[in-house]
């Protein structure tokens, strides 16, 4: 039946344009879906964006290296705290600045709390497009308990600028530490209810199941990571595979599949957040005593010309800064690698003889927020 | 998803292995323009990925643009830093038939570095507005000292 | 106008007594109609807090007021704090917010949440362009503003606030605003609507 509309379509020239966005409810920013359609079925996709571009890496050459802190929470405003610490933790490394102890493990515990609401929020807006309009309240409300631990040492919701050169700006204290512990213990439930309220779901599960395969050699061609190529059995998760911080000491899992559907999108990504508690857990039980600042912190500096990569493993997948210095007190380039770049650069080929209905799936399941991609 | 690493005889300029602790590469390459598309079809046959692709405008120091290319693959890590020096206004070959993943990395070094693919399938801007008659990243455009009024560091009064 | 247990209201005794002075809260705002030299205890007592009498056009703004109904219209990061407001801490279904459409031709305010770029500039103008009136823009976040964190001489991406492309009613500062300043934005707003005050076209 699909082949006869297709093959009458083609011969009548019944192919439309269907334009989606870039103001579009379902909540990825403002990306913009050209779609040809013959029927409900897609022909063509092309993806439009730039509609977010800020000029980020234009504002990293005009102003001076600590001034692009600011900067780095809005990349990927929903992994803010990931990507600031990951600028710190490049320009450590072509400084070569030793970190404190306990200001690693704080950064680990920041980090991973960030990774899990970032997930929630996904969930939230994931089951919302596709239909499910109430674990967003509950998924939602699990982030808010962590935007309340967060705002404790950072003083912001969203956007942070918590890491320094060095070290972090400020300390946690024992409040800190027990509102960390009874989240812990609240969200082992919540999993549950999750488990319950969408996973078992009959219409989540037919909307997802099968749709939007992207198999590991389409993950490869692409340069698509993080919970995507996860999901399609590729075992590659930067803080396992090139370990930056203080990651190879904890004891957690890179959780696979091999269905590579959005059904498998969505378990990794329920997967990642038991890991991610696993990480807080042991981060709390390690936190040793200690300056979270090095004795002569840097401020002003001229790092030597040369070129640096560093990666960290953001809540989208490969996260990579390459900076570019030329021995003076502003960069000469900072590239910001960013992950959904490139798994948004797959989505015109997945998304070729799919319905409309489900490119809300299958773009909602990749994960994608577009100021990271228009940087 | 692991391969052996490419094998790059005759194609390269220069080739030297980095620490990877110290910079973050593995290895550092370079190459003439003309090899690109030979190098990029090693590695993907390689079974590696096309990390990031990006481009830098050295006219000032080299009187050159330089290209900057990183593949990688899933594990065990192994980072290839390639850099490839153009004559300010030539064009560089496309490697997008040797992996998909330099289709939107190539519009985006035209978009903000004004260098054209040879061979690319529809190399058209991509973040900015199609009608932009600028090259954003160049060295030259956009300069916070160039503003009217402009002084120090961006966070001046408005007039 | 007869109530039900009080006297008849001739029409020239009316006047308008004064405006309310613009307070957060929903009551006790807007004129009141009263007989000369007549208080409000005309209104038995405990109809008070139902019954009101006014002009049409002050009631029709308080029903437009606590029914705002704004357009999904999430930039950038503001665009996440706006979510959290309609989630279930902040709850802007209480103020009669919460109803997020995403046609432009259903919505009355246009909350501006997040940068805008160039590119972006037309779209926003052609969305405000397709709301019907009376409508009402916010801007909400550094960026909407003036540029926000992203201001700095020679911008060359970015439109430096959203009152270069519409008129604003409202600005939210913040980067981003809590969601708790959003909701005050948008009572602020409400209390400017039931003052009847807003941009024509």
């Amino acid at each position: 039946m699909l082949e006869e509309i297709r093959d009458e379509g083609a011969a009548t020239g019944e192919r439309y344009v269907l334009n989606m966005g870039p103001q579009h409810p379902s909540m990825h920013g403002v990306l913009r879906l050209r779609l040809e359609l013959i029927g409900e079925e897609i022909q063509e996709a092309e993806a439009v964006i730039g509609y977010a571009h800020r000029a980020h890496e234009k504002m990293a050459e005009n102003r001076t290296w600590p001034m692009f802190l600011p900067n780095t929470s809005r990349v990927d405003y929903l992994s803010g705290m990931i990507y600031n610490l990951a600028y710190c933790q490049a320009v450590e490394k072509m400084l070569e600045i030793e970190v404190p102890e306990r200001a690693e493990y704080i950064r680990i515990i920041a980090g991973e709390l960030n990774r899990i609401s970032s997930h929630l929020l996904w969930l939230g807006t994931y089951v919302m497009d596709i239909g499910g309009l109430t674990p967003f309240l509950y998924a939602w409300d699990d982030r808010e308990q962590v935007l309340n631990i967060l705002e404790r040492i950072t003083g912001s919701r969203l956007t942070y600028s918590y890491g320094r050169f060095g070290g972090l700006t400020m300390d946690v204290d024992d409040v800190f530490i027990k509102q960390t512990q009874v989240f812990l213990e609240r969200m082992k439930g919540r999993l549950v209810e999750y488990d319950k309220l969408v996973r078992q779901n009959v219409i989540f599960i037919k909307r997802s199941e099968g749709v939007g395969i992207i198999d590991a050699e389409t993950c490869r061609r692409y340069g698509v990571t993080g919970p995507n190529l996860r999901a399609a059995g590729v075992a590659y998760d930067v803080r396992k595979d090139e370990p930056y911080g203080i990651y190879d000491r904890f004891d957690f899992e890179v959780p696979t599949l091999t269905t590579a559907d959005s059904l498998a999108r969505y378990d990794i990504r329920i997967r990642e957040i038991e890991e991610s508690l696993k990480i807080v857990g042991q981060a709390l039980r390690d936190l040793p005593e200690g300056p979270i600042m090095p004795d002569k912190p840097k401020k002003k500096f001229k790092p030597a010309a040369g070129e640096t990569y560093f990666a960290v493993e953001a809540a989208r997948g490969h996260f990579g800064m390459y900076l570019v210095s030329d021995g003076s007190e502003t960069p000469f380039k900072i590239k910001l690698r960013t992950p959904s770049f490139s798994n948004l650069a797959a989505m015109p080929e997945v998304l070729r003889k799919t319905m409309v209905a489900d490119i809300i799936a299958i773009v909602g399941s990749i994960d994608i927020v577009l100021p990271e991609i228009d940087r | 998803m692991s391969g052996t690493a490419p094998g790059l005889d005759g194609l390269l300029l220069t080739s030297a292995a980095e620490d990877h602790g110290k910079s973050g590469f593995h290895h550092r390459h370079t190459c003439a323009p003309e090899s690109l598309l030979a190098i990029a079809r090693a590695f993907d046959a390689a079974g590696y990925f096309l990390e990031m692709m990006t481009a830098e405008d050295r006219r000032a120091d080299l009187d050159k643009m330089r290209l900057v290319y990183t593949w990688n693959r899933f594990g065990p890590v192994d980072r290839h830093l390639l850099q490839c020096d153009l004559e300010v206004g030539a064009s560089a070959p496309s490697v997008v038939a040797a992996t998909a993943a330099a289709d939107w990395m190539e519009r985006e070094v035209y978009d903000m570095y004004g260098v054209t693919f040879d061979g690319h399938p529809d190399l058209k801007r991509i973040l900015l507005p199609d009608d932009s008659d600028f090259h954003a990243l160049l060295k030259d455009f956009g300069r916070m000292e160039d503003a009217e009024g402009a002084s120090g560091n961006g966070h001046g009064e408005d007039a | 106008m007869a109530g039900p247990s009080g006297p008849t209201i001739a029409l020239d005794d009316l006047r308008i007594a004064e405006r309310g002075n613009g307070s957060l809260t929903t009551a006790g705002v807007g004129p009141s109609l009263v007989k000369e030299g007549a208080d409000a205890d005309e209104i038995p007592l405990e109809l008070q807090p139902y019954v009101r009498f006014g002009l049409l056009e002050d009631l029709l703004n308080k029903a437009r007021a606590n029914s705002l109904w704004p357009l999904t219209f999430g930039l950038a990061c503001c665009a996440i704090e706006m979510m959290a407001a309609g989630a279930a801490r902040y709850d802007l279904d209480r103020f009669g917010a919460g109803v997020f459409r995403p046609s432009a031709r259903q919505a009355d305010v246009m909350i501006f949440a997040g940068t805008i770029s160039k590119k972006m500039a037309p779209v926003v103008k052609q969305l405000w362009d397709q709301m019907p009136s009376p409508k009402w823009a916010i801007a909400m976040g550094g960026c909407t503003i003036d540029g926000g964190p992203f201001k700095y001489p020679n911008q060359y991406a970015i439109v430096e606030g959203a009152d270069k492309i519409v008129p604003v009613d409202v600005y939210i500062p913040g980067c981003p605003p809590r969601p708790e300043a959003l909701i005050a934005g948008i009572l602020k707003l409400g209390d400017k609507i039931k003052a009847g005050r807003r941009f024509k076209g």
